[in-house]
């Protein structure tokens, strides 16, 4: 009979931890975005076609709470902001669109950085120049939309 | 077709890097950091057109040490960042940067016109030569150096088409001899190191 009930008892904390672990009410958002920067362009002149006109921005995002995705970037420096990955197969770097998000890991971060993960700004409405700033909204599937400013790098440091 | 001198250059390269390999642990003169060629070939030579409109020949460059990058301006990541340390390499050697020519060649001749790449090559390094050609002679050129490359319709994209890429830096030293490869993410102070082995070795030997 004891056993019966430390085995309801234990049954019970596991039913509990797990429906308070898938919500109802919303993990307190623990993203941090650091190391956020641009890199520089000068294309934006309206005589350029699609050439050129395009800029990355990195960042790692840092993740103190549950896993969640990032969904969405925009910015109005841009006619589209995309997130985009890098990825080297068989001796070819091939760029594509992220499908589905950029998953933020719970605990944890993820990076977006040169060579691999980043926003992809496509046609510029604007020169981008080192020291300048621009806000970049990202949406996450969890924590929502934050709002970041980006500080622009030169091209060569 | 391409393919062959594709292959023999894949060939070259990953012989050149496992002799490289072996060689680098007898000490003594600091080696080259990529797949370097064992002996070295000659450069294929081509003629394509520079950013400012005029005609462009690589055997033009002899006397300087070249670093060629196959590549177009609507990259985002991989094309600036290599720029990037590429320019940065070459400001670190301060008065010996005269040796040192960067050539951009675009592989996306379509959207690269000579007005994008007039703006976009010398905002990296202002010496920065970019060319372009017809589609058939950039094919003829890139294929001499055993670049890969495709055009990539992107249907979820406002950038239309990506170019997939090989994405190595091709080392050629004053005498026009091809030297090594250096892959993508190679960084900007390696660089720098083996444009200047190349520029010790002077224009002898």
């Amino acid at each position: 009979m004891k056993r019966k009930l430390i085995l309801f008892g234990v049954l019970g904390i596991l039913i509990a931890t797990s429906l308070s672990a898938c919500g109802g009410t919303p993990a307190p958002t623990g993203l941090r975005i650091t190391d956020v920067w641009a890199r520089a362009s000068a294309m934006s002149t309206d005589a350029m076609e699609m050439g050129g006109k395009n800029s990355a921005v990195y960042m790692k995002i840092n993740n103190d709470g549950a896993a969640d995705k990032l969904v969405q970037a925009t910015s109005t420096v841009a006619a589209s902001t995309e997130l985009h990955t890098v990825e080297m197969k068989d001796g070819v770097m091939q760029m594509r669109p992220v499908e589905g998000g950029i998953d933020v890991p719970a605990r944890g971060a993820v990076e977006l950085k040169p060579g691999g993960l980043h926003v992809m700004l496509i046609g510029l409405h604007q020169d981008l120049k080192p020291g300048d700033t621009f806000n970049l909204k990202l949406t996450f599937e969890k924590a929502g939309v934050m709002e970041i400013p980006v500080p622009v790098r030169a091209l060569v440091q | 077709m391409a393919w062959h001198s594709v292959g023999a250059m894949v060939l070259w390269f990953v012989c050149a890097a496992a002799l490289g390999g072996c060689g680098a642990g007898g000490g003594g003169a600091p080696a080259l950091h990529g797949g370097r060629l064992d002996p070295p070939k000659a450069a294929a030579d081509f003629t394509l057109t520079d950013h400012h409109g005029n005609p462009f020949t690589l055997s033009g460059t002899r006397g300087k040490i070249v670093l060629l990058y196959f590549g177009y301006t609507a990259c985002p990541d991989v094309c600036p960042l290599t720029m990037s340390d590429m320019a940065g390499a070459r400001a670190d050697l301060g008065a010996d940067a005269q040796d040192v020519q960067i050539i951009f060649v675009t592989l996306d001749p379509e959207r690269d016109t000579q007005a994008v790449l007039e703006k976009y090559v010398p905002a990296f390094d202002a010496t920065n030569i970019g060319l372009r050609g017809t589609p058939q002679e950039i094919q003829t050129a890139a294929a001499a150096f055993g670049v890969k490359y495709q055009k990539k319709a992107l249907q979820s994209s406002a950038l239309g088409y990506a170019l997939d890429h090989s994405a190595f830096i091709y080392v050629i030293d004053r005498r026009g001899q091809l030297r090594e490869l250096l892959p993508f993410g190679t960084p900007r102070q390696a660089i720098a190191d083996d444009l200047k082995i190349l520029i010790n070795e002077g224009t002898a030997s």
